[in-house]
């Protein structure tokens, strides 16, 4: 798990969206921080949202409550919002709160951009 | 109950979090318990702690909340006491909320009941409120629930 205060998040456009990519535990310390680059991205209104999670080791339930806000901007906005490369503690999660069949979740980003 | 092995008072901050669940971790590991379990004890303290922050403290990030750690040996495990002097709230209240209402918030509780052996919250008659976890180790937790369930089907 990692300890840094910030949350960096990569982002990189694509051909009909944007890919953001989070480095490190996504709790209620850094969350904050991915809800703004989430609602930076939405604002573009991209045809396809990708996060790829695979620099997050952790995330808890502040971290869902974003993805889930985010969910609910992109269904309303008609937005592909897909997540990947879940790490074995997000997947967890997600699973226990029975989220994994609400999000569109692939393996991999190849998965995502054509998903 | 004996003395904890850890009893420590920190600020309701959420950067506090990470360390406090990193600490955790450690320990119970050491106590015995496997990564995944470890795991468990991480996210419900960190759930807890969100909790206590965010609802009962209302963002105040100057407030006190105590916590203190058992390991315990027969059955292997920890246990877990977080204290905070937030206002009471009324236990029946202290639910998750049903899954199958996607919104953001709300799964803190359900996730600690989900993730821990035994959940307890309580008022603490001094002021504030009082939650207090225990893991076990999986074998442990298995032969537990089994018991549990033979008893409520008896």
């Amino acid at each position: 798990m990692s300890g840094a205060t910030e949350l960096v998040v990569d982002v990189e456009a694509i051909s009909d969206g944007v890919i953001l990519r989070p480095k490190g535990d996504v709790d209620m310390a850094r969350s904050p921080a991915l809800r703004t680059k989430l609602t930076a991205a939405l604002k573009g209104n991209p045809a396809r949202l990708v996060l790829d999670l695979s620099e997050v080791p952790y995330m808890d339930s502040s971290g869902l409550a974003t993805l889930i806000e985010a969910l609910q901007t992109t269904r309303k906005n008609k937005i592909k919002f897909i997540v990947c490369n879940l790490l074995p503690r997000v997947r967890s999660i997600l699973e226990i709160a029975r989220l994994t069949t609400v999000f569109t979740v692939v393996e991999n980003r190849d998965e995502a951009l054509k998903a | 109950m004996n003395e904890p092995h850890i009893h420590m008072r920190i600020l309701s901050r959420p950067e506090l979090m990470a360390p406090v669940r990193a600490m955790l971790c450690e320990l119970a590991s050491r106590a015995g318990l496997n990564e995944t379990e470890c795991g468990h004890i991480a996210l419900s303290i960190d759930e807890a702690l969100t909790n206590i922050i965010r609802h009962g403290y209302k963002n105040d990030f100057d407030s006190h909340i105590w916590i203190s750690v058992w390991e315990l040996e027969n059955p292997k495990g920890v246990r877990i006491q977080m204290d905070d002097l937030a206002p009471h709230v009324e236990l029946e209240k202290l639910k998750g909320r049903e899954l199958d209402d996607i919104r953001p918030g709300g799964l803190g509780v359900h996730l600690i009941h989900s993730l821990m052996d035994s959940v307890h919250f309580s008022k603490r008659p001094e002021g504030g409120m009082r939650l207090v976890v225990e893991k076990f180790h999986a074998h442990v937790a298995a032969n537990l629930h089994a018991h549990v369930k033979h008893n409520s089907q008896a």
